[in-house]
């Protein structure tokens, strides 16, 4: 399974498998900048290769290595090929300096037996002429330094290495940066305080003791993206571990992490470090490690495997291991990866919605603070008069007259909030790269609208299919409001829809958010769209379901909390934002509403329609720890609630789980009060109903609550009346949605 | 049905399914997609509508007969009045 991924300057995606000969496979690598694109390494190296990185290596242990890897660069870096015969020890290197001359020395380098052609290929710049400096440096075989006048390899004994780092760099003329190590031969630690390696010993040891159980799960090792920072490793000390006398492990990675954290964190962000370690005593070395300096980590420690988040701040800054990937394989062959991203942070700078009760997201925030709700009345085919959330933008600001009639609804609304968010966001859209765009759009479902006007319409016809129009396709295709908008808007990024339920809204941001991180995009549309009230099927649905909203005044009838609920008052409406990485739009001096504070999405694994509490609160809480935040640092819940009369109990009951009695600065409310359920759109709506909160520090209530449902009574519910407060620093925003889908989204306030 | 009168019809439909187009000064005698924003999918449009409107079935080897105004009277007549149109 190929990873995802992208990072500019390093690795795009890595994935290990393999569970005898620990495998490696590295999905694409180093997709800008630098490093290794489209790597393949897996089935624990046994075996042939998918084609790139190391291709059909046959047997390590056996000699029979590496025999061909290719170093591909994308992004006009360049290329540089591994090609070897039989043993890793005969590897060769041909055309480094390609990479060198494309000003983008590849985050890995495999060095095995000629380093001085390395060297030559190097030649200490880069293209431009630059000092090269290498990111990650992967040793595979030191014992060739031996050969070359580096290290001294001796089999059974420590051996005092000289100074591998410095002899590489002197020459290279180069700087290294992290150094990892690998020795062929066993039981020797190198680095003698200059190289940063990590020796695997053998020394006293059997070969299956050292190796035992290196279960090794198929695992995404890199996710949430970022760049790769230019971290160096200048201090850093001696080897992670290395095995003295009588096969000790010794571990000084306790000494390095402590000694060189503080310095890390001046370059970078670093959020996650993964290390596949041998043995459970370094794993537990790596969790206290991260626990230092104040530093608050979070491992699953599992029998060979610890995976730590580690967050904290220092110098001011916030401070995340993003992903250090540290993995031992072979037997003979440890090989350590260490990838160090920064958390890059991601802000929105664009909003652009309609709603029931607003086109704009002044004229939506007004009608919130002014307590207007937008639930009109809609005939629906089959049923009769329905309460419903109509919008009413106008389709063709945006849109020619055809584009409308062959597009869709949801495409309609979509192109409407991206073009309204574009404008908003103030981007020169003409110089925008249209390939480093995405659109990312949240749905609950797609396609029933046009499927029933078909049936209708060839009912009319005696049901001849030959009537059946020819646009029912691509107007029913999940990734229809995406590929609108891209349609109308030139863009040749990725475009697609994201099926979420009613979770979908928050999840177009999230997904956003995530691959602005991974590099994947450079600015990001995202958001949910819902034309649902446009099928009868949805009105059907829920009135089988006895969740269909009556009421006499179509304003009152979406009651969430209120004792009168009586279901879901169903609404169509989109809002999709612009989100960018926080350089970027500080550097197009763009106004920032707020930043991505941090998210959850998991799923109850439970029932069809009915929510479950604690896998809400699970997500809540999870969210929370994602964004470094306690809950008492909430300022604004926006509840999903949707005014059925079990739903609303038991979101509530997850909200009081979390936020307890704790929170005094916390405030609840629910905009689904004044528009009905947006599905789609839901989450990302209310988020931006939100949004002005920042800046006007006014809470907009939920309206229509007569009779507060006692079970509903939370702390911090701002009822009917809008709600001053001292601060508004961050807004948490739950949807979930059926089959068990929750999100929850956290944006803070912007603080440069 | 004359042929006027079918050119007429085959306006009307261009008309609702391209809408932002200005049919009033279609030249009979050049191809529709050179004077119109028309691509293939609208095409299948017209021949929709007249099935739908008209009954009247266009096998897909006559397509090119509706290339012009010109042309598409010329084919369709014939059939409309075979309907008795």
């Amino acid at each position: 399974m190929p990873t995802p991924g992208g990072f500019d300057n390093g690795f795009d995606g890595v994935e290990f498998h393999g569970p005898t000969e620990l495998g490696l496979r590295l999905g694409r690598i180093g997709v800008k900048g630098g490093g290794i694109a489209s790597a393949t390494w897996r089935d624990g190296m046994r075996h042939g290769l998918a084609g790139h990185l190391f291709d059909g290596g046959d047997d390590f242990q056996h000699g029979g290595g590496i025999t061909r890897a290719e170093i591909v660069e994308e992004s006009g870096a360049g290329r540089g090929e591994l090609i070897k015969d039989g043993d890793v020890r005969a590897a060769k290197i041909v055309d480094m300096h390609v990479i060198a001359q494309a000003g983008a020395i590849g985050r890995v380098v495999v060095v095995a037996e000629y380093l001085e052609r390395i060297a030559q290929a190097l030649g200490g710049v880069d293209g431009e002429g630059n000092q090269v400096r290498l990111g990650i440096v992967v040793f595979t075989d030191l014992s060739i330094f031996g050969g070359s006048g580096g290290v001294e390899v001796a089999e059974g004994r420590e051996t005092e290495a000289v100074g591998v780092r410095e002899r590489f760099e002197r020459v290279f003329d180069i700087e290294l940066g992290l150094t990892v190590g690998i020795d062929r031969r066993l039981g020797h630690r190198f680095g003698d305080g200059h190289l940063g390696g990590f020796t695997v010993g053998r020394a006293g040891r059997g070969e299956d003791e050292l190796f035992h159980a290196r279960t090794v799960h198929a695992t995404q090792e890199v996710q949430g993206g970022g760049d790769v920072v230019e971290i160096i490793f200048e201090r850093i000390g001696d080897a992670f571990a290395h095995v003295g006398e009588g096969g000790e492990v010794h571990h000084e990675l306790d000494l390095l992490f402590a000694e060189n954290l503080p310095d890390l964190l001046f370059v970078a962000e670093i959020r996650r470090i993964e290390f596949h370690v041998l043995r459970n005593r370094l794993a537990m070395t790596i969790d206290e490690i991260v626990e230092h300096d104040g530093f608050v980590a979070r491992s699953d420690q599992l029998t060979d495997t610890v995976t730590a988040d580690v967050t904290g701040s220092s110098n001011n800054k916030n401070v995340h291991f993003q992903s250090v990937v540290l993995l031992s394989c072979h037997d003979w062959l440890a090989l350590f990866l260490l990838i160090v991203m920064k958390r890059t942070r991601i802000v929105i700078t664009g909003v652009g919605l309609t709603a029931p009760n607003g086109n704009s997201l002044q004229e939506f925030r007004q009608n919130l603070l002014d307590g207007n709700a937008g639930v009109g009345r809609m005939d629906i085919r089959y049923m009769g008069e329905q309460l419903a959330g109509i919008c009413d933008y106008d389709a063709l600001r945006y849109q020619k007259k055809k584009e409308v009639r062959v597009g869709t609804r949801a495409g309609s609304i979509s192109i409407y909030c991206a073009r309204e968010a574009l404008a908003d966001s103030g981007v020169d859209f003409d110089s925008v790269e249209k390939d480093r765009v995405g659109i990312y759009i949240g749905c609950t479902e797609h396609g029933n609208v046009e499927t029933e006007n078909e049936i209708y319409n060839i009912s009319q016809f005696d049901y001849d299919t030959k009537y059946w129009s020819h646009y029912h396709n691509p107007r029913t295709v999940a990734n229809n409001p995406a590929g609108e908008t891209s349609l109308n808007l030139g863009i040749t990024g990725p475009a697609y829809t994201i099926g979420a339920a009613c979770a979908a809204g928050n999840m177009g941001l999230i997904h956003a958010a995530q691959m602005l991180r991974l590099g994947e995009v450079d600015f990001a549309i995202c958001g949910g769209v819902s034309e649902s009230i446009r099928t009868f099927g949805i009105f059907a649905g829920f009135k089988s379901q006895n969740a269909l909203a009556t009421h006499e005044d179509p304003n009152k009838a979406s009651r969430p909390f209120d004792t009168d609920r009586n279901g879901i008052v169903i609404s169509e409406g989109g809002a999709l934002y612009t989100l960018e990485r926080l350089e970027d739009a500080q550097a197009r001096g763009a106004k920032i509403y707020g930043e991505i504070g941090g998210y959850h999405v998991n799923s109850d694994a439970s029932d069809y329609v009915l929510p479950n509490p604690t896998r809400q609160a699970e997500c809540v809480r999870k969210a929370l720890q994602n964004a470094e935040l306690e809950p008492s640092d909430i300022h604004i819940v926006n509840t999903h609630a949707t005014a059925t009369p079990l739903g609303d109990i038991q979101e509530c009951e997850a909200i009081r789980a979390v936020f307890g009695e704790g929170c005094p600065d916390t405030s609840i409310n629910n905009t689904k009060s004044y528009i009905g359920h947006c599905m789609g759109a839901a989450g990302a709506l209310e988020l931006a109903g939100n949004l002005p909160s920042f800046d006007d520090l006014t809470v907009h209530p939920t309206i229509n609550v007569d009779n507060l449902d006692p079970k509903c009574d939370l702390p911090g519910l701002v009822l009917n009346q809008p709600r001053k407060v001292a601060k508004v620093d961050t807004i948490l925003n739950n949807s979930f949605g059926m089959l068990g889908i929750n999100s929850t989204l956290i944006v803070k306030r912007f603080v440069p | 049905m004359t042929k006027e009168d079918c050119k007429k019809v085959v306006l009307d439909i261009i008309s609702d399914i391209a809408p932002d187009e200005d049919v009033s000064n279609v030249k009979p005698d050049v191809r529709l997609r050179d004077q119109l924003e028309l691509d293939s999918m609208d095409f299948l449009d017209i021949v929709m509508e007249l099935r739908k409107q008209h009954g009247i079935e266009v096998p897909e080897a006559d397509y090119m007969q509706l290339a012009s105004l010109d042309s598409s009277a010329e084919y369709l007549t014939p059939k409309f009045n075979e309907l008795g149109k």
